[in-house]
This record gives C-alpha cells, sequence and structure tokens, in this order.
C-alpha cells in the first residue's frame, strides 16, 4: 500500500503517464482556426499568410488572410501558427502498419498469404489499430495509409485508413480500393546453395506473365455474366476492377516489366498505376503517352546498377513531375513510414519543386489512391485532416509537430517512443 | 620417299614401344626398340627465344640426342624431312586436372551445423585441408583426355584435385599414353592451396577471411606440430602439410584483389605462392607486380552477350562488358608489366579454344616470345623442372610438336605431338597442296573442278560458269581420295574415289544411274583466281577493324566511376565557407581553409596561399568528413565467420574490397572514414578494419594506418540464432544466459593460455586465444553488437571481472536504459538514429536514444550498419535535433567526431583543426538539412569526390557503354554468343548475413 503511493507519487510528481493508452480523439466539437502559418494545400500552391478554419471535421474557410474574414460568431478555438506550417495530413500508400508489428516474430507478420492469385485477400481485417507503431509513424505527419498486403502474384486488396481508430471499421476511409499485383521480372538472381549467384534472364518470365493474362481474360467474362456458377471468390473480388470501382496496382521496377504492366492494364480497359517504377525515368514519353501514375519507391535506394548516376534515386521524383507524370512517394515496410516526407525532402534537394513534393505526400496521393474527392487537400469542404509543423515537415532538421488533425480531431501526437523517452530522463533526473 | 614416310607413322602410333617396362613380365617376344628419330630441314623452337632454321632434331629412347643446323644423322635413324614445318618444345600446363578423379563431397548426416571434419581417420579437424591427398596415389593415364591435350600443344601438366583449401600434393605428369608408369614425371612436384573450401560440407569456414584465419593457423600448426612429432598426438593432414611445404606452392585465387591477398598470407608465412588467377589480372597489374608474385594466367575470354534487345542490355554492368573487350589483352599487359607468368587452360569450358585464345592474346600484345616462354620455360622453371622439359636441349625429354607452320599464325596447326620420343597424330601430316584448277574426265563428260584451300581445309568446287557452283563433298586420306556430287540438271550423285598424288588423279567410281565408270582429274596451269567477295565488304571489314581498334581505359578501381589516373593531393584553399570545426571556435562563418600534403594547414580570415587551388566556398559549407562507426560495405565474400561461438581470429582487414562501388557513392555522401565490421553472428566475431575511403587505392592502402585493433563482439538474438530456422538451434548458445558463459570461458582460457606463453615451455600458438588476450590486455578494442539493457550490462560486468572496459556498444538500442552504468564503465554507443521494430529485442527502441545517452555524458555516435544510409549520415544525425532537440553543433559530432574518439582516431580526423588529416567536405547547404549535397569530398587533401567531375564521368560512362554495345552486337566471332546478359549478384551485407560470396 505504502509503496504503491510512493509510485503514484512518483509519477505525479514528472507528470508522467508511462501507461499512455494513446486514445483515439473524440469527435470536433469546436471550430478550430489556425492563424499565419504558411500553408501547403497538397496539390502544388502554397498560401504564406494564410487563415485555415474547419468545423465537424471538415475544412470551412482556407485562403491568404488580408482576403479573408473571420466570422466571430463561430466562437473558434484559435491556433496561433505565425511562422509555423500546415500541410494536409501525409498519406503513406503501399505499407504494412498494422500488418505487422515485428518483423521477425512470426506470430505478428500478417502481411503474406499462401498462394500465388489471391484478389480476394482483404488487408482491411487484419489491419491493427492498437499497434504501438502507427502513433510513431502519425508524430512525423503521416495521418493516412494504405494498407497493403504483399506476396505472390496478386497479394490482394488494400484499404485506405486513417490512423486514429478504435479499430478496422471506424479506421477505413476506403475499403478495398484497390487490388495489387506483382509484375514477374525478366531478370532474376539465380541462385544454388549459400552462393550470391548472378542476376540472370528469368527464362519462366513468358509463363509467369500468361499466368496473370489468363487470369485476367476469365475474370472479366466472369465479371460480364450474372448468375455466376460456380462462384468464384477469386473473380468476384476482381469485378471492381473492370467496373472501375477498384484500382489495379501494378509493382514493377525495371524498364521491360514497366513496359509490360503498361501494355497489359492498357488492353485490360484499365489505367495504369506502377508501383516501385525505380526505372520510370527511363521511359518517360511511353508512360506520358499511356497514361500511367507512379506510385515511386525507394528515394533511398541504391541506383539499381553501379554505373547508373549515383543520385538517380534522388532525383527521379524531380524527372517525373518535370513531365507532368502524376506520382506519389512511397516507402516499403511499416515502421520506416514515418520517415516518407523526408524522402520527398531529400527529392526537394535533386530538383523537385517544394510543393510538388508535399503533394506528393498528400494531394497526388489522394488522386491515385482515389480518395481525393475527400481528402489529400487543404481545401474547402475538405478532411480536416492536416498538422501543424514549427518547421519545414521535409527536412529533418526542423520538422517538429505541434498539432496534428484526423478529420478535425485532435489527435494524440504522444507514442510509446516519447513514453520511454520520458521515463528514462526522469530516471536520470531523479538521481541528480 | 614419302611414302616411307607415312608408313613409319603408322607404325609409330599403333605399337611403338620404347622400353618395356621394366618390373613387369613380358608375355610374348620382347619388342624393344630405341625410338631413334631425326626430323630434318624444320624450324626449330630450341627454347622460347631461340629459334634455329633448317635444323635437324635427333631423338633416342624418349630423349634429345641432338639439334642443330650440322647435327650428323646417324644411319640408324629414321629419317623425317620436316621441311617448311616447325618444332616447338611441348608445352606445360601448371593447372590441371587431368587423369584424377572427380572430387567428390562426403556425405553430410543432416542439414543441422557440422562442426568437425566427416572425413574418418586421423586427420584435419577442418574437411577442407586435404593435405594428406597426393595425386600420385589416384592418377592414372587418360588416353581421351591426353588426347585433347595433346592437340593444344600440352605435353606436360601440373596436375592436381582441385578440392580444398590444401588440397595436397600435384603431380607433373606427361600427356602420353599408357603405361600410367612412365607418364608421371614427379610424383610430388607442388602443394596447391586455395581460398574455396571445395566439397567440404562442415560449416567452418563460411567466409574468405575464415578461410584466411584456417591458414594462418595452419601454417602456425603445422610449425607445432614438426616440434611435437606424433608424441601427444598424430595428425595426419598436418603431418603431410609439413611434407609439402618445400615444394612449390601453387595458390588458386578469384578475382584479382585474392592475389594481394594470397601473396600477404605468402609473405607473413615465407612463401612464394604461384598464384593462379581468373584472367583478370590486368585490372591491377602494377600492385600485382610489387607484390613478386608468379602467376597461372587463365586464357579464358568472356564471350559476347546478346544485346540486341536495349531492356534486356540495361542488365549488363559495365565492367563486364570492358572485361569483354580487354580480358585478351590481359597477358600481353602483364608481359609489359614485367610479372613471370604463366598460361593456363584453366576455366576454358572447351580445350578447343585455348589455341583460338592464344591467338587473341597475340594479336591483342603478347609477342610469340613471350607466349612461348610462358608456356614453355617460366612453367617448368617454377617446378624446378627445367632440366627435362621446356625446351629442346640434348638430353631432355623428347616433348616436342611439330606444327605445319609458325603455330601463333591464323593457319598454323598442330599435326603431330611426340610425348617422351612417342608420336601421336593429331591432324595427318598430307600434302594437302592439292588447290588448283583439275579437269576432270570422268568417261566423256568433262567438269572444271576447283580445290581452294582455306584455314587449311581444303573446299572442292564444280564450276559450271562464273555464277554457279557445285559443293563436292570429299575425304583425302593418305593418298587416297574420294568425293561426291550431283552434277546440274540431276537429281543423283556421281560418287568416286582413287588416288591423289602430285596434280594428278585417277580412279573409279558410279554415276548417278549406277553405272561404273573410271575418271582422271589433272591440275591444269590455269591460275586459281580469288573468289570474288560481294562489293562493299572489304570496306566494311576494314570499318569493323577500325572499330576493334578502339578499346576502353583500364580503370582503377575496374568498375564505373573508376579513375584511369589515381588522384593526388594537391593544395587548397577554400574561401569564405561556413566552417563547422567541431573544436571550441564552433562553427565559423566565412572564413577560410588551407589545406596542403593532406593536411589541414590553417584556418582563418582572408588567407593567401600560393599555387593553391582555390575553392568558393561562399554560402556553402566546410566540415570534416563523416565517420562511419559501423559498416560492411568494402568487404569481400562474407561479412561473419558465425560458425562458431567465437572467431576472434578472422581479420576483416584480410578481406577489404576496394572495388565496391558503394566507396564512391559513399564519398557522395560526405563519408571520409568507416569502420567496417565483421557481422554479428556470433558473440566473439571476427576483426575489424579501419579504412578511410581512397577509391582507387588497394585494398592495403585503404587501411587507416596506425589505428588501433578493434574486434566485433555480438550479443542476443543473432547470436543465438533466434531468427535462423530450425536447423539451427544446436550451436552453443542458444540463450542470453549460454552468451555470457560464452564469453567468461574464452577470456578465462586466453588468460591460461598467457600462462603457457610465460611458461618458457613450447606451446602451441593460438590465434584465437591471442586476440582474446589483446582485448584482456586493452590492446584491442571491442564494439559490441547489442538491444538489451541487460545483456549490456552483463558484458560490462564480464569485462569488469577481466579488467578491461567495453569500448564501444554499437546500435546499442537500450542504451538509454543504462547510459548511467555505461558512463561509468566507459563505455561509448554508436546507434541507429531511429530504427526499431524490426525485431523483438528492439521493441523498447526509441529515437532519443543517441541523446539521452549523450546527455549522460557517454561519447554518442549515429553510425549506418547499410550501404546505402552511409551515403546521408548527416541527415540522420539531424534526427538527434529533431527528435531530441539536441543542439546542431553536438548532433553533428554524432556522425564525425564523437566515432573519431570511439575508433581513438580523433587525434587525426574528425574535426577541422590545423594539423589534422584534411578529410574534408564541401556542403552545399547547412549539413544537418535534407536539401544539403556534398559537392566535394578530400581524403588526405585527395579529391575523391567532386559532383562537377562526377557529372563528366556519367557521360563518359554513358558513352562507353553505349560504344561496348554496338560492339558486343557486332561480334561475330566463331562459337557465337553466350545468350542475354548475365551479372554477378554483389551482396549488400548486414550484421547477420552469414554466407560467403563465392565468385
Amino acid at each position: 500500500m505504502r509503496s504503491s503511493i510512493i509510485v503514484f507519487g512518483i509519477l505525479f510528481l514528472f507528470g508522467i503517464n508511462v501507461f499512455a493508452q494513446r486514445t483515439p480523439a473524440p469527435e470536433q466539437s469546436q471550430a478550430i482556426l489556425i492563424t499565419g502559418a504558411t500553408a501547403h494545400l497538397g496539390n502544388g500552391q502554397v498560401i504564406a499568410n494564410s487563415l485555415l478554419a474547419f468545423e465537424k471535421g471538415k475544412i470551412t474557410m482556407i485562403g491568404e488572410a488580408s482576403s479573408l474574414k473571420v466570422d466571430a460568431s463561430k466562437n473558434y478555438q484559435t491556433i496561433d501558427a505565425t511562422g509555423k506550417h500546415i500541410y494536409p495530413g501525409f498519406i503513406a500508400p503501399g505499407t504494412t502498419l498494422g500488418l505487422t508489428e515485428i518483423d521477425a516474430v512470426r506470430s505478428t507478420r500478417d502481411m503474406r498469404e499462401v498462394g500465388l492469385l489471391n484478389p480476394n485477400i482483404r488487408s482491411i481485417i487484419a489491419y491493427n489499430t492498437d499497434s504501438k507503431i502507427t502513433p510513431t509513424v502519425r508524430s512525423n505527419g503521416v495521418l493516412l495509409a494504405e494498407i497493403t498486403p504483399e506476396g505472390g502474384r496478386i497479394p490482394g486488396q488494400s484499404t485506405v485508413v486513417q490512423l486514429d481508430a478504435w479499430n478496422w471499421e471506424d479506421a477505413a476511409i476506403a475499403t478495398d480500393n484497390g487490388i495489387h499485383l506483382n509484375w514477374p521480372r525478366s531478370f532474376k538472381r539465380q541462385r544454388r546453395w549459400s552462393t550470391p549467384g548472378t542476376i540472370a534472364e528469368n527464362d519462366q518470365y513468358s509463363e509467369q506473365v500468361r499466368v496473370i493474362e489468363d487470369f485476367f481474360a476469365e475474370a472479366k467474362a466472369y465479371a460480364n455474366g450474372t448468375n455466376p456458377n460456380p462462384l468464384n471468390l477469386k473473380f468476384e473480388a476482381s469485378k471492381g476492377l473492370f467496373d472501375g470501382s477498384k484500382k489495379l496496382f501494378i509493382h514493377a521496377q525495371g524498364v521491360k516489366e514497366l513496359t509490360a504492366a503498361v501494355l497489359f492494364a492498357q488492353e485490360q480497359g484499365i489505367t495504369p498505376v506502377l508501383v516501385g517504377a525505380q526505372d520510370a525515368w527511363r521511359i518517360i514519353p511511353f508512360l506520358k503517352e499511356h497514361q500511367a501514375e507512379i506510385i515511386l519507391n525507394g528515394v533511398h535506394n541504391l541506383p539499381s546498377r553501379e554505373e547508373e548516376d549515383i543520385d538517380q534515386p534522388y532525383k527521379t521524383a524531380a524527372t517525373l513531375h518535370a513531365a507532368g507524370i502524376p506520382f506519389c512517394f512511397y516507402l516499403t515496410g511499416s515502421w520506416e513510414q514515418r520517415n516518407l516526407p523526408f524522402q520527398a525532402g531529400h527529392s526537394v534537394g535533386y530538383g523537385l519543386p517544394y510543393e510538388a513534393a508535399v503533394a506528393a505526400l498528400s494531394g497526388s496521393t489522394a488522386k491515385i489512391l482515389g480518395i481525393d474527392a475527400s481528402t489529400g487537400t487543404l481545401e474547402m469542404g475538405k478532411d480536416a485532416t492536416l498538422f501543424i509543423s514549427a518547421g519545414d515537415a521535409l527536412d529533418m532538421r526542423t520538422c517538429k509537430l505541434e498539432h496534428a488533425f484526423i478529420n478535425g480531431r485532435k489527435i494524440d501526437l504522444g507514442n510509446k517512443q516519447k513514453d520511454l523517452d520520458r521515463k528514462f530522463r526522469a530516471k536520470y533526473e531523479a538521481k541528480k | 620417299m614419302k611414302n616411307r614416310y607415312f608408313f613409319a607413322l603408322v607404325l609409330l602410333c599403333s605399337s611403338l614401344l620404347l622400353n618395356a617396362q621394366e618390373t613387369f613380365p613380358q608375355n610374348g617376344v620382347y619388342d624393344q626398340r630405341d625410338g631413334h628419330y631425326a626430323f630434318t630441314n624444320a624450324t626449330i623452337y630450341q627454347s622460347y627465344n631461340q629459334k634455329i632454321e633448317n635444323a635437324t632434331l635427333l631423338i633416342k629412347n624418349g630423349k634429345i640426342e641432338a639439334i642443330g643446323a650440322g647435327v650428323v644423322i646417324p644411319k640408324t635413324a629414321v629419317k623425317i624431312d620436316a621441311k617448311g614445318k616447325h618444332i616447338y618444345p611441348s608445352f606445360i600446363d601448371l593447372y590441371a586436372s587431368y587423369g584424377l578423379p572427380e572430387p567428390e563431397a562426403i556425405q553430410k548426416r543432416d542439414d543441422k551445423p557440422q562442426f568437425l571434419s566427416n572425413k574418418e581417420g586421423a586427420y584435419s579437424w577442418n574437411e577442407a585441408l586435404r593435405s594428406e591427398f597426393a595425386a600420385q596415389m589416384h592418377f592414372s593415364v587418360d588416353d581421351s583426355e591426353a588426347e585433347k591435350w595433346r592437340a593444344q600443344g600440352f605435353g606436360a601438366l601440373l596436375t592436381h584435385q582441385a578440392n580444398g583449401i590444401s588440397r595436397g600434393s600435384g603431380s607433373l605428369v606427361l600427356t602420353g599414353t599408357d603405361p600410367t608408369h612412365e607418364m608421371i614425371l614427379n610424383p610430388k612436384a607442388a602443394h596447391v592451396l586455395s581460398f574455396s573450401k571445395g566439397k567440404s560440407t562442415q560449416d567452418f569456414p563460411s567466409s574468405l577471411m575464415g578461410t584466411i584465419a584456417l591458414l594462418r593457423q595452419t601454417y602456425l600448426d603445422g610449425a607445432w606440430y614438426k616440434k611435437q612429432g606424433h608424441k601427444e598426438q598424430v595428425n595426419l593432414s598436418l603431418n603431410a602439410w609439413n611434407d609439402l611445404q618445400e615444394l612449390p606452392q601453387i595458390f588458386a585465387v578469384g578475382q584479382r584483389q585474392e592475389i594481394f591477398r594470397a601473396a600477404k598470407l605468402g609473405k607473413e608465412f615465407g612463401k612464394k605462392y604461384i598464384i593462379r588467377g581468373t584472367g583478370d589480372e590486368y585490372m591491377r597489374t602494377e600492385e600485382i607486380k610489387a607484390t613478386g608474385s608468379s602467376l597461372i594466367v587463365s586464357l579464358k575470354f568472356p564471350k559476347a552477350y546478346e544485346l540486341e534487345n536495349p531492356f534486356d542490355a540495361l542488365q549488363a554492368d559495365l565492367a563486364d562488358l570492358k572485361h569483354w573487350e580487354l580480358a585478351p589483352e590481359n597477358p600481353g599487359r602483364l608481359a609489359k608489366a614485367g610479372i613471370n607468368f604463366t598460361l593456363s587452360t584453366h576455366g576454358l569450358k572447351n580445350k578447343k579454344d585455348f589455341l583460338t585464345n592464344l591467338r587473341k592474346a597475340i594479336k591483342a600484345g603478347l609477342s610469340e616470345e613471350q607466349a612461348l616462354k610462358a608456356l614453355t620455360y617460366a612453367p617448368a622453371n617454377l617446378l624446378g623442372a627445367y632440366a627435362d622439359i621446356g625446351s629442346l636441349e640434348k638430353g631432355k625429354l623428347a616433348n616436342f610438336f611439330i606444327a605445319s607452320n609458325n603455330l601463333f599464325s591464323e593457319d598454323g596447326k598442330i599435326l603431330h605431338h611426340w610425348i617422351k620420343g612417342k608420336a601421336n597424330v593429331i591432324e595427318e601430316w598430307s600434302e594437302n597442296k592439292i588447290s588448283g584448277i583439275y579437269d576432270l574426265k570422268i568417261g566423256a563428260q568433262k567438269y572444271n573442278l576447283q580445290v581452294r584451300e582455306k584455314d587449311g581445309k581444303n573446299k572442292i568446287e564444280i564450276v559450271v560458269n562464273d555464277s554457279t557452283e557445285i559443293k563436292v563433298k570429299h575425304s583425302l586420306k593418305k593418298g587416297l581420295i574420294h568425293f561426291s556430287f550431283t552434277p546440274e540438271n540431276s537429281k543423283g550423285k556421281i560418287a568416286l574415289a582413287g588416288t591423289a598424288k602430285e596434280g594428278q588423279w585417277s580412279g573409279s567410281g558410279t554415276l548417278a544411274d549406277g553405272t561404273w565408270v573410271t575418271w582422271t582429274a589433272k591440275r591444269n596451269d590455269k591460275m586459281l583466281g580469288e573468289r570474288e567477295e560481294p562489293e562493299g565488304k572489304d570496306k566494311d571489314k576494314k570499318e569493323e577493324e577500325e572499330t576493334a581498334a578502339i578499346k576502353g581505359e583500364v580503370v582503377y578501381p575496374f568498375l564505373p566511376y573508376g579513375w584511369s589516373e589515381k588522384p593526388k593531393a594537391a593544395t587548397y584553399l577554400v574561401r569564405n565557407a561556413t566552417v563547422w570545426t567541431n573544436e571550441a571556435e564552433g562553427i565559423l562563418e566565412n572564413t577560410d581553409v588551407l589545406f596542403k600534403d593532406g593536411k589541414v594547414m590553417q584556418i582563418g580570415k582572408n588567407l593567401q596561399a600560393a599555387n593553391a587551388i582555390l575553392i568558393d566556398g561562399t554560402e556553402k559549407h566546410l566540415t570534416c568528413g563523416i565517420i562511419d562507426e559501423h559498416s560492411h560495405i568494402a568487404i569481400s565474400r562474407g561479412v561473419n565467420e558465425g560458425t562458431q561461438a567465437s572467431s576472434a581470429e578472422v581479420r576483416i582487414g584480410d578481406v577489404i574490397n576496394a572495388e565496391d562501388i558503394n566507396i564512391y557513392r559513399q564519398l557522395g555522401g560526405g563519408v571520409t572514414t568507416s569502420q567496417l565490421l565483421h557481422g554479428s553472428a556470433n558473440p566473439i566475431g571476427g576483426q575489424s578494419a579501419i579504412i578511410k575511403l581512397r577509391w582507387g587505392y588497394t585494398p592495403e592502402e585503404m587501411k587507416f594506418e596506425g589505428a588501433d585493433g578493434f574486434i566485433k563482439f555480438a550479443l542476443g538474438e543473432n547470436v543465438k540464432q533466434s531468427n535462423w530456422g530450425d536447423n539451427q538451434r544446436i550451436r552453443f548458445p542458444q540463450t542470453r544466459m549460454g552468451v555470457e558463459q560464452v564469453f567468461i570461458d574464452h577470456f578465462t582460457r586466453a588468460l591460461e593460455y598467457k600462462k603457457q606463453q610465460q611458461s618458457g615451455q613450447s606451446y602451441r600458438r593460438d590465434l584465437e586465444l591471442e586476440a582474446l588476450l589483446e582485448i584482456i590486455e586493452s590492446k584491442r578494442f571491442i564494439s559490441c553488437h547489442s538491444y538489451q539493457q541487460g545483456e549490456i550490462n552483463m558484458l560490462m560486468k564480464v569485462a569488469e571481472q577481466f579488467g578491461f572496459t567495453v569500448n564501444t556498444f554499437t546500435h546499442i538500442l537500450e542504451g538509454y536504459k543504462v547510459a548511467d552504468k555505461m558512463k561509468a564503465h566507459g563505455a561509448g554507443g554508436s546507434t541507429f538514429s531511429d530504427w526499431w521494430a524490426y525485431k523483438y529485442e528492439v521493441i523498447d527502441a526509441i529515437p532519443h536514444n543517441g541523446a539521452i545517452m549523450h546527455d549522460q555524458g557517454v561519447v554518442v555516435a549515429y553510425n549506418s550498419d547499410d550501404a546505402e544510409m552511409a551515403r546521408r549520415l548527416n541527415q540522420e544525425a539531424a534526427k538527434a535535433v529533431m527528435y531530441s532537440d539536441l543542439s546542431e553543433e553536438e548532433a553533428w559530432k554524432f556522425v564525425t567526431l564523437n566515432p573519431a574518439k570511439l575508433l581513438h582516431i580523433d587525434d587525426r580526423v574528425g574535426s577541422v583543426k590545423a594539423g589534422k588529416d584534411a578529410d574534408l567536405v564541401l556542403w552545399s547547404d547547412h549539413p544537418l538539412s535534407v536539401y544539403a549535397k556534398a559537392e566535394m569530398t578530400w581524403v588526405d587533401g585527395i579529391k575523391f569526390f567532386d559532383r562537377a567531375e562526377d557529372k563528366k564521368m556519367r557521360k563518359a560512362i554513358q558513352e562507353e557503354r553505349a560504344r561496348l554495345i554496338q560492339k558486343m552486337i557486332g561480334d561475330d566471332s566463331p562459337g557465337g554468343k553466350s545468350g542475354p546478359p548475365m551479372k554477378k549478384f554483389k551482396h549488400l551485407y548486414h550484421c547477420d548475413d552469414v554466407h560467403d560470396e563465392m565468385h
């Protein structure tokens, strides 16, 4: 009894709740007005001295402070963000966040199902809203994520979620938004035993492509019918691809694969969305001609060939932007998503205009994922999913999140790591 | 005369027995002959540099009796007129596996780790040490193989079984026919070693550095065994090892850098190895020359890839394309460099390619004399066999071959190959000079028959008119000819046979309808015209030749972005920059820095210097170079020797890979010094190497001179093999409890060892224990892979028990929990900025770790452990500012001064200070900003990276690549192309990569 009082006393003394639970924030109850910030709209535009208001989760006002009038009757809670920056909540596409907790521990991995063709697999039901990783990602400005399965030729369907939820149902904002397809590699590593082996032509490439073509041909024919007999869950799940309700995300890296993937998508009458696309810069006119969209991975990958420019991955984004190809940033993995904004920042150092970099984390991402009607930019009527940083959020030197909102709900920017930081700093403070 | 000669040959080939087998019983009547032959009027290459025209070679009883222009031919000798022929001493290949059984693996019992050799008997603990293998015990003549060797000119081979690190002894054998007894010239001619464990299924060694350590220990064990005799134990492998030491030592290595590694090993133990490389030696001739090693050089030249599809062509590595072009120049370049070498068929899939490739090498710069030297004198001399083979001199073996012409010219062909005075026919020594125009008469019918010789072969045609020719199939052997053709407007064949001599043929045959006819063909006086080539082909050919003559440069290293000339130090004055000194002066604005001869000379305002290269630093930042405490780049063939709980004897310094493109890429990220660490697969790993990123230099030149020795230790999941699958459950330790005992046990044994050393008694030197003792005696310093606080604390306690300090905990993701204990112990921490959640032991990792440790007085560094991330460690440092509000200056030290301190090199690097090394980086922006780019990077005042130069190199790379692809597409060498491009997979090592990268 006595000792528990002491423990409680110590906790109280340092104002720490080491057992913080990161409770999802309640609905927005009061209108909020943010003044004076530089607002990066996520659509390529920036407003230097802005006013931004939101109410009931939606943006109700955004613009140059001098050109707007504040309606005093709204009883705004005002945040003075002079000298600070507002960004739309960043979106992490293609992530396994919430599908894996500890990569090396099998029981915590839920991103890879057995089987080659799994279009019926749905990531959303395995999405763990209580992952300890999610708050650490949120606190760097990533507020939305496309939860994506991996493995096989068709790993399954992704869902876009917001990162402050009680369960997967209220997390989901675009359920089963797309089906992912891993395009086979034309060259691959061939190895024997433990040797690293060589990278040589994949002699099964054509066969592997044919498996995809056959599946799509039959799925499409199936989709034309009514009362299917027998009912095929894989084809059922794929129907959305042909009526436009689901996106097809084709993961491919090399020139040959990207080209084949684009032509394939086109044959299916589907907008080609290429994921990864490290070699995209080599086939710009082709991609433009076929109106491909790119979810670009690997700003922080090594160049794919020894002779390639040493900074090729840093500058690919700038090349895509200059060519007018719609693209957004993406990073594989889970906890790594907190570094997604810095990939954009790094690309700015190599020629990508700053606001385009912001867009490739927000507005462009939303468009490519098909959620742009309601979110992704700081525009009237859109979700108030945004954050305020004291400094430039794309530069780790200056990024400092102060407030973040998802649908107007002011979310907790704490996380397990900050708790541990406080806990052990307190240990040392106490010793002094 | 001619007939007689043919007759003689027939006899020779079928039944010649020079000597009956001395000890063997004879079934039948003895037929002893003395094989007395005189070859006259020949061009004889008496030795590689001595050619005699119109000379006679006299042989008897398998040996040379006389040679020269004025040799008197005894009546008892069979005389063979070799007019127009060239006679060469037989070639010698020092690297062959001829007449020996294929190596086989000893059956492995299961998929679990195999700690010891599975070979039964009193042999080495390591299955790859096979010194006891003696080629002589297993050799027997293989007639069909021997024929292939003879056809390429080889009369003697050093044959051994290519299996293991010590492969035992090789025999010097001849390529003649049975009996085997007479074909072994020296049963124990050489000891053959390699850096590859061959068929051994034992886990150790799993890496190149483990292999080198094993060899070093074996040299010591051999010496120990020699002393102790069989007193304590019998070890047949060590016994054999000792027996082999006085022989020539042949060492088979992989790519060029392994030549340095072998030479260094040899130097340590007083051995001059004859090193067998892989044909890429030209990429490092100067440095190879400096090792003083003799080489066995492969004539394997890569085939062209199919690159017509530009998408596929992207898969080809520039270095491979360049090698394709330059490989034939290898022997010539080695000769020019003055390196002693022999040539070998090693690596050739088909032995037939040997002479073809030899001619290519000659075309590419190797002189005929050098070629002959490398195939006769040099190998004979290296084996101490020059008294018997390698030239044609009185008393030497009658080992020679007769060529139709100069062998090195396009139409040179080996006709007969005599081994130990016994003839072997490669090709009929027929007078194939039948070319000309013949009037062929078959009954009443006349034809115009033309014979042309091309590439030593006759082509026969019936010429009907200017535009119509009919092919004639034929065969000509020993004066007998038969041929057939289908006349114009006929469906059936005319088939004829008869004799062919001196332009006069005749015989009989059948017409298409079966009519038996007689025929004659008589050569007329008309000149054989050149077959008309399609127009323009000559011009094309000329252009082709011109294109072929353009060749790329050898660059150092042989990779994209390699230098054609090593960059040199110069005097530089950087003006008006923001200088991050990392010293008491802090960050100085508008400041100049002068550096010269590799050192920083002056820091101040308005500096002047004569002859300095001026660099405008306005709005730029000048810092010292980034130091990566934990790196695994630039390592060859394996980062872990994790097959045992301790591998303290292995050294990364033995396997530095100076040819890793990541060195250059990291210079482009401002890195100048890296500690290359052993992996974390076992509690006591291997010794580290600290290098400066001197791109283009050799492995030894990259080492940080005079740096203290470090060693990798590891704790946690990797050393417990937690994530390695179900087969890896038997190596001790499997728990953290066991890890502690590994340390205590090994340090205890090291102290026991010290007692032995001090006892004055002879003892077995143990490299592992010596390294451990160095740790206890604070002569070697630990960098320990660590995550959880419990085991971190444990290691500090173990260290304290043995009286030393743990120098650095690397990774140290829970360092923030025990920062006070670390401070008290005196350990530093080198951590990640923000990695976590990738395994269970890192669930409590936090990005505030570095700053908390720092605030508690621990020396903190941020490291990469990753080839990619090392290129942007400046951004990683900035995360300490972001997560913990650390001052920018202190954050910057996390990747510069602090790692320098942890590596004990802060007296040389880690700050910008007069007198310190000029390892400097000029940044385009604030160095902690995500927008900053390293524009120039110097190491020792040598500019190794310059973004402007880099831009030029990119262009050059693109152009060279395009040129080579064009050239490859145009390549129409016989034998075709090898198929779509293919390249070596190059591993990017992390701590827990457990495999060797075989070449």
